[in-house]
């Protein structure tokens, strides 16, 4: 038990380093890791992998809010968090945007704890009876995505069409931004140009350009100066207003965690909907939950008693490591009860190298110019993108930052672009995506 | 009630149908469909009516607003409503200072002192967070009285900042004048005989897709009821509230008051209609499935669903009884800014 405590902190501590690399994501760092063991020819006990990747995913998914608010770079999860983000950021109070974070990203751990009594008996009802369901609840979430945004023009064109269309600009951008992320997300899974030996990679390239790069090249391209930081001693919270952030979270965590394709940052964005969140406070509180319910529930969800189920690269790889002549079994309450520990201890960790990392990253943005510091973002995610994917996932990357500077320039929700795994996805799930394959010309 | 509270009752409604529960596990979509319903009047207003609506007055301040001249032209529209008898119809535009910058302004109207006041704010972001160091103490308010008595006792400020601006029809009433926020919101679009119509309407349209890909089956009269439920969910929620809808156009002309057990933009009754829509989902899905699993029915119902509605709605009711009594008509002001601030930010 203390070895696989100690593991999941050694999992924090590399997630702690890597957090600071703006855009490396969890499971792309888990991929190398495991590329790497096999090279070496050693193959880390299933007792010590599981704990290290649980102490990995949870540092990940609270400590990947320091590079998503003080360098603007965040993954699909964390695209929320930008704009108050920078909001907080200009204000002098980008530390206290991540303290809230992590608070909700402790209420989440909190919270998955008070579950596991009863997860194994509501989770495997609720996956039996939602199984034959799946196709429509994606298309259900898929519909409001689009549905539930609303116009942003000034309204002082004349009345008529043409104030219609100042209005109907930004959405128009959404919806292209969805369906050009969809046709992109068909050339991943049919055309890809990634090579094979990294196909697990595969998202990479589109997820740093849909995602990372245009909230980058926005920063390099505007004259924003930011402010020295302030590090708050205390925070202007009420009880009330955790509890409802971290059940937002929760809400829209669990729900993304639990549905296939469905990201955090679909998961916040209902939540945030569901509650009628106006309190930036509240909104980061939440996609903080979000985020870490998203992706250590997910992982959570292989070890459940009843359930195992496999959502999310982690859980994917994991369990696809894993040999069933291991003397450690995967798919027994101890582990199950192990892992609850280890995320726990986790995230107990973690909260504290958040404000760690956090005041690193305010040295680091006070010390360098914010425009070197995106610039210098720019240059590592291209250098990440390009070792890891080659130069075929280089230009997937350019092509998938057209599409995201989209939304940006038009001001349009960035989560359109999630387009890339719904749309393919959602299309297979009802049978219709080989069709649209083939009359797109892919197969 | 917010777009997800709409949506999601509307395919709450729908699942009561095994019909469409068994056809939706058989791979339709059918529920989608009462989504889309659900959150259809609201889309209708806020992304088409509102661009095409004419006003008989739009001010717009400029960069460099004026208080005195805002709070000006709305005191003469007042009294123009009122002495002419003609309803005026007035958009206050918002002010915008760079792509993610507003100039806040406010705008009351105070029935009891016959005044519309005026005054121009901070600077603020799209998330309506204020720029430090910019409020404006250089550019003075201003108050400028009417003679029309205003029978309106929303005391509240009119906030305008960010997107588009608010709109409100100054209209007379026998010896006294109404202001009607955003005229264009809940009209025909939030009307029942709508609902029909479109129910109506996608039966037709189903069966004519289906005749053209084969032979026509029931399949478009549980479309056309999904779509007509859906709709029929949003007007009766929003009903709930205080504004109301207007029920059957075109047989009426005004909105019916709604029974004001609820402001639309509360935190607690989205979060409780959205939590009791997830839990009839899943109920109904269970129940019209092979074998149910939350057995039994009534204590899943018991605990899931009615604890925490009575629970939370006790809760919710306490804080605002006396809200409700010391201003219902600001309430019904409040409520339609609010939905329409929602519609904006989300």
């Amino acid at each position: 038990m203390v070895t696989s405590l100690l593991m999941a902190a050694v999992g924090v501590l590399f997630a702690s380093v890597l957090s600071l690399v703006p855009a490396l994501h969890v499971y792309n760092v888990a991929g190398l890791f495991f590329l790497g063991t096999a090279a070496l020819d050693y193959d880390m006990p299933a007792e010590y992998l599981a704990p290290f990747l649980v102490g990995m995913i949870t540092g990940y998914s609270l400590l990947s809010t320091v590079p998503s608010i003080f360098l603007s770079a965040p993954d699909e999860s964390s695209v929320f968090m930008v704009r108050p983000g920078q909001t907080y950021l200009l204000q002098r109070r980008g530390y206290e945007a991540a303290v809230l974070s992590g608070i909700g990203g402790l209420g989440a751990v909190g919270a998955l704890a008070l579950l596991t009594p009863v997860a194994p008996t509501l989770l495997s009802a609720i996956h039996t009876i939602l199984r034959p369901h799946l196709h429509w609840v994606l298309w259900a979430v898929i519909a409001y995505l689009l549905l539930s945004e609303w116009p942003k023009g000034s309204g002082r064109a004349p009345a008529g069409w043409l104030r219609w269309w100042d209005g109907w600009k930004s959405l128009t951008a959404g919806l292209v931004a969805f369906l050009l992320s969809g046709v992109l997300g068909f050339i991943l899974l049919y055309r890809t140009l990634v090579p094979i030996s990294v196909a697990h990679q595969n998202l990479l390239p589109a997820f740093v350009g849909l995602f990372a790069l245009p909230w980058i090249l926005q920063n390099l391209l505007s004259r924003v100066k930011l402010p020295e930081q302030y590090i708050c001693r205390t925070l202007d919270l009420q009880p009330g207003l955790i509890v409802r952030g971290t059940l937002a979270g929760v809400m829209g965590g669990g729900f993304a965690a639990f549905f296939p394709v469905v990201t955090g940052g679909i998961g916040g964005l209902l939540a945030g909907h569901a509650t009628a969140q106006r309190d930036d406070r509240l909104f980061l509180i939440s996609q903080g939950a979000s985020k870490v319910l998203y992706y250590c529930g997910g992982l959570l969800l292989l070890f459940v008693p009843r359930l195992h189920l496999t959502r999310g690269g982690m859980a994917w790889m994991l369990s696809s490591r894993w040999s069933s002549g291991q003397s450690f079994n995967l798919y027994n309450p101890q582990t199950y009860y192990l892992a609850i520990a280890a995320l726990t201890f986790s995230g107990f960790l973690s909260f504290f190298a958040l404000l760690l990392t956090a005041r690193v990253a305010i040295r680091l943005v006070s010390a360098v110019d914010y425009h070197w510091i995106s610039l210098g973002t720019l240059i590592v995610l291209l250098i990440i993108v390009l070792g890891v994917t080659g130069w075929g996932g280089l230009l997937i990357c350019f092509v998938a930052t057209g599409i995201g500077l989209i939304p940006v320039l038009w001001g349009s929700r960035q989560v359109n672009c999630m387009g890339v795994l719904l749309l393919p996805l959602a299309l297979n799930m009802v049978g219709s995506g080989s069709h649209i394959a083939r009359w797109l010309g892919f197969v | 009630m917010k777009g997800i509270a709409h949506f999601i009752t509307g395919v709450a409604i729908v699942t009561f149908f095994p019909e469409v529960v068994q056809r939706a596990a058989g791979g339709s979509i059918l529920p989608v469909l009462g989504g889309v319903a659900g959150i259809l009047p609201d889309t209708l207003d806020f992304k088409f009516l509102r661009y095409f609506e004419r006003y008989s007055l739009e001010v717009d301040p400029g960069p460099q607003p004026d208080a005195l001249r805002i709070a000006g032209r709305l005191a003469r529209a007042i009294d123009q409503a009122y002495g002419s008898g003609e309803p005026q119809s007035v958009l206050l535009h918002t002010i915008r200072l760079g792509p993610d910058r507003w100039r806040q302004y406010t705008v009351r109207f105070d029935a009891h002192a016959g005044a519309v006041a005026v005054k121009i704010g901070a600077v603020v972001d799209t998330g309506q967070n204020p720029m430090p160091g910019t409020k404006a103490p250089e550019i003075p308010g201003a108050c400028v009285h009417f003679v029309a008595p205003l029978d309106h006792a929303y005391q509240d400020e009119i906030t305008i900042d960010i997107f588009s601006g608010p709109s409100f029809t100054f209209e007379r009433q026998g010896d006294c004048l109404h202001v009607q926020f955003l005229d264009w919101h809940r009209r025909w679009s939030h009307s029942l005989t709508l609902a029909a119509a479109l129910g109506l309407g996608t039966v037709g349209l189903a069966a004519l897709i289906e005749r053209f890909t084969g032979p026509v089956s029931d399949t478009s009269l549980w479309a056309g009821l999904v779509v007509g439920l859906g709709m029929l969910g949003h007007i009766l929620e929003d009903q709930l509230g205080h504004m109301g809808s207007n029920l059957l156009f075109p047989f009426t002309r005004r909105r019916t008051r709604g029974l004001g057990l609820l402001h639309s933009g509360d935190a607690l009754p989205n979060f409780l209609t959205v939590w009791t829509a997830v839990m009839i989902i899943l109920f109904n899905l269970d129940r019209f499935s092979a074998e149910a699993r939350l057995v039994p029915g009534w204590f899943f119902l018991g605990s899931a669903v009615l604890i925490p509605v009575v629970l939370l709605g006790a809760i919710y009711h306490r804080d605002r009884r006396h809200q409700v009594r010391n201003d219902l008509e600001g309430l019904r002001e409040q409520e339609i800014l609010a939905e329409a601030e929602g519609a904006e930010m989300t």
